[in-house]
């Protein structure tokens, strides 16, 4: 996930990175959440 | 001097690419699904007491990890829309949204440095980053239109 977040920051990411990133950090946020009430 | 000729044209700036329509609506819909989680994780931290958050946070959990991994997700972004071009111009351009990614960079690598990671400090980037969400998505959606696209990549 980080090596495509530094790809966007550095603006080489092509467009299927870009939406499994936004796919990805929606899963890692899920995660979260579970942890967060578990 | 030729200003139409091809060596005096303006050295453009390095953008993510312009995202297709297909990816432009996915794009919009996992958006809208990270602005709700963001929302409430922010929700579940605000109603932990100190105590709870720090049995949670200890070194090497899950959700420690899985926060920092977010967050310098977070600041990638942040940091790309800075300038413009973020998602093809996709979250750039619109008003507030470089101050408001500015504030995400800065609190998010204050979080990051703090030990241990504190509940109030990351509240504090919880508070940055729904201003920056909502300027974002702001701008996104007017782009997503077609209304900004040559304000967002100029």
């Amino acid at each position: 996930m980080l090596e495509i977040a530094e790809k966007i920051k550095n603006k080489t990411a092509t467009e299927q990175e870009i939406l499994a990133f936004t796919k990805e950090f929606n899963n890692l946020l899920e995660g979260i959440k579970e942890d967060l009430s578990a | 001097m030729n200003e139409s000729s091809p060596t005096m044209a303006p050295v453009l700036e390095k953008k993510n690419p312009e995202l297709s329509e297909a990816g432009k609506r996915e794009f919009a819909s996992n958006i809208t699904i990270a602005n709700k989680n963001i929302q409430e994780i922010e929700g579940q931290v605000s109603n932990m007491s100190e105590e709870e958050f720090k049995a949670k946070m200890v070194e090497g959990s899950p959700l420690k990890k899985k926060l920092g991994t977010a967050l310098k997700c977070i600041s990638a972004i942040a940091f790309a829309g800075l300038t413009v071009g973020v998602f093809g111009g996709a979250i750039a351009g619109g008003s507030g949204v470089s101050e408001s990614a500015q504030k995400v960079v800065e609190e998010v690598a204050s979080y990051l440095s703090v030990n241990g990671g504190a509940q109030v400090n990351l509240l504090k980037v919880f508070g940055v980053l729904a201003v920056y969400m909502t300027a974002s998505y702001a701008a996104f959606s007017g782009i997503y239109k077609g209304e900004q696209i040559e304000k967002a990549n100029a």
